[in-house]
C-alpha cells in the first residue's frame, strides 16, 4: 500500500487536467482537490486495499480509487452547498453556482475514470453500475436528511444506511468487485457497520461542539437528539418546543450549560456512545471472520483508526 | 432494550452506582452491547469532563 495516496492523487490531477479545460474551472477544481488532499483519502485507499486483499494486482486500481474519491468529493461539495456550511473550505468561498458546477464535473469525471480504468469492460461496467446505485441511494438518504422529518431511530438508521454507510461500502465493494468480479456481501456488511459507527460519531460530536454547526441549534434529528427528545421530563418540555419551532433560537441560546447537563443526565451521550461502539465492534468482529490472510485483516481494521 | 436500560439507569442513581461497582449486571443486551457499555463506562471513570469520554477514541 506504499505510495498509494500519491498514485491516487496523480490520477485525480490527470483527470482534472484532461477534462476541466476552461482555465478557471481547472484552477478552482485543482484548489478543491488540494483541500481534499489534506485528508487521508480514506475512501480511495479502502478501494485499493480491498482490491489487493482480494487478489488484485494491476495498477488500474489507482484510477478506480481516484474515481471513488471524486465521487465522494463531489457529494461533499454538494452537501455543503445544501447545508450552507463549511464556508471556510475552498468550495465554500466560491460562488455556489461555480462550486456546484465543479461538483457536477467531478461526479461525471468519477464515472469516466472508472469506465476507462484498465480492467475488463465487464468488471469496470459492473463497478460503475454499483457506484451509480450507491450514489442514487445516497441521494435518497440525503433527501430524508434535508427534509429533517424523521421521527424514529429506525428512520434515522435507514437514512444513514442509504447515505454515509452506503458510500463507504461502495468504496470497499468497488475494490473487491474489480478484483474478483463479485461485490462480496460480507464486505458490504462490515463496511456498513463501520459507516454507521462513523456517522454516529459525527452526530455525537455535532451535539457537543457548540462552536461550529450544532445539531441541537439546527434542530437536526439524529441519534442523540432523537433519544433526548424521548427522554426529557415535563419540566424539560421546552426542548421539544424548540425542536417543534414553538420556541426560537433566541429563547434557548443562553441555556447551553443546561442543555449539556440534560444530555448527560438523561443518558443521551451514554446511549449514543454505546450504540456507536456497538457498530464499531460489529465491524471488528465481522472483519475478523472474513476469509483473508491476517495481514490483510490487520490493514482493513487499521483503516478505522 | 438498550434504550430502556439506559433510561432506567439514569433514573436510578443507585442502580448506576451498583453497575459501576460491579454489583449489578446488565441483562437483555447483546454481548456486543454489553462490551460497548462496559467500555464506555470505563472511559467515563476518572474523567473530569465526562462528556468528552464519550468519543470513540478516548
Amino acid at each position: 500500500m506504499d505510495g498509494c495516496t500519491g498514485k491516487i492523487e496523480q490520477e485525480m490531477r490527470a483527470g482534472l487536467r484532461a477534462f476541466f479545460t476552461v482555465p478557471y474551472l481547472l484552477d478552482q477544481g485543482m484548489a478543491c482537490l488540494e483541500e481534499k488532499l489534506r485528508e487521508a483519502l480514506l475512501f480511495g485507499r479502502l478501494t485499493v486495499l480491498h482490491y489487493r486483499a482480494f487478489g488484485g494486482t494491476g495498477a488500474g486500481i489507482y484510477r478506480a480509487a481516484a474515481a471513488v474519491e471524486f465521487m465522494i468529493l463531489s457529494l461533499d461539495i454538494i452537501d455543503d452547498l445544501q447545508d450552507k456550511d463549511n464556508q471556510e473550505t475552498v468550495w465554500g468561498r466560491l460562488s455556489p453556482d461555480i462550486a456546484l458546477n465543479i461538483a457536477l464535473g467531478m461526479l461525471t469525471l468519477s464515472q469516466h475514470l472508472l469506465l476507462t480504468a484498465d480492467f475488463p469492460h465487464e468488471r469496470s461496467g459492473s463497478a460503475a453500475r454499483l457506484m451509480n446505485e450507491q450514489v442514487l441511494a445516497a441521494i435518497n438518504g440525503q433527501t430524508v436528511d434535508l427534509l429533517n422529518n424523521i421521527e424514529s431511530e429506525e428512520e434515522y438508521m435507514e437514512m444513514i444506511r442509504l447515505k454515509s454507510a452506503g458510500l463507504l461500502a461502495a468504496a470497499c465493494l468497488t475494490g473487491t468487485l474489480l478484483a474478483t468480479g463479485e461485490p462480496l456481501s460480507e464486505v458490504r456488511t462490515y463496511a456498513e457497520e463501520l459507516g454507521i459507527a462513523a456517522q454516529m460519531k459525527n452526530d455525537i460530536r455535532d451535539v457537543l461542539n457548540w462552536d461550529n454547526k450544532n445539531d441541537f441549534w439546527n434542530r437536526k434529528k439524529t441519534l442523540p437528539t432523537l433519544y433526548l427528545l424521548q427522554s426529557i421530563s415535563d419540566e424539560q418540555r421546552w426542548i421539544a418546543d424548540y425542536f417543534a419551532e414553538r420556541l426560537q433560537l433566541a429563547d434557548v441560546v443562553n441555556r447551553k450549560e443546561e442543555i449539556e447537563r440534560i444530555m448527560e443526565e438523561s443518558g443521551t451521550l451514554l446511549y449514543s456512545s454505546v450504540r456507536m461502539r456497538t457498530h464499531y465492534y460489529n465491524y471488528l468482529d465481522l472483519v475478523g471472520k472474513i476469509s483473508l490472510a491476517p495481514e490483510w485483516k490487520e490493514q482493513i481494521l487499521a483503516m478505522a483508526d | 432494550m438498550l434504550k430502556e436500560t439506559v433510561q432506567k439507569l439514569m433514573a436510578d442513581q443507585g442502580a448506576m452506582a451498583q453497575l459501576e461497582s460491579g454489583e449489578l449486571q446488565l441483562t437483555g443486551l447483546s454481548e456486543t452491547e454489553q462490551r460497548a457499555f462496559a467500555d464506555v463506562m470505563n472511559c467515563r471513570a476518572g474523567k473530569s469532563e465526562p462528556r468528552m469520554a464519550m468519543y470513540w477514541t478516548a
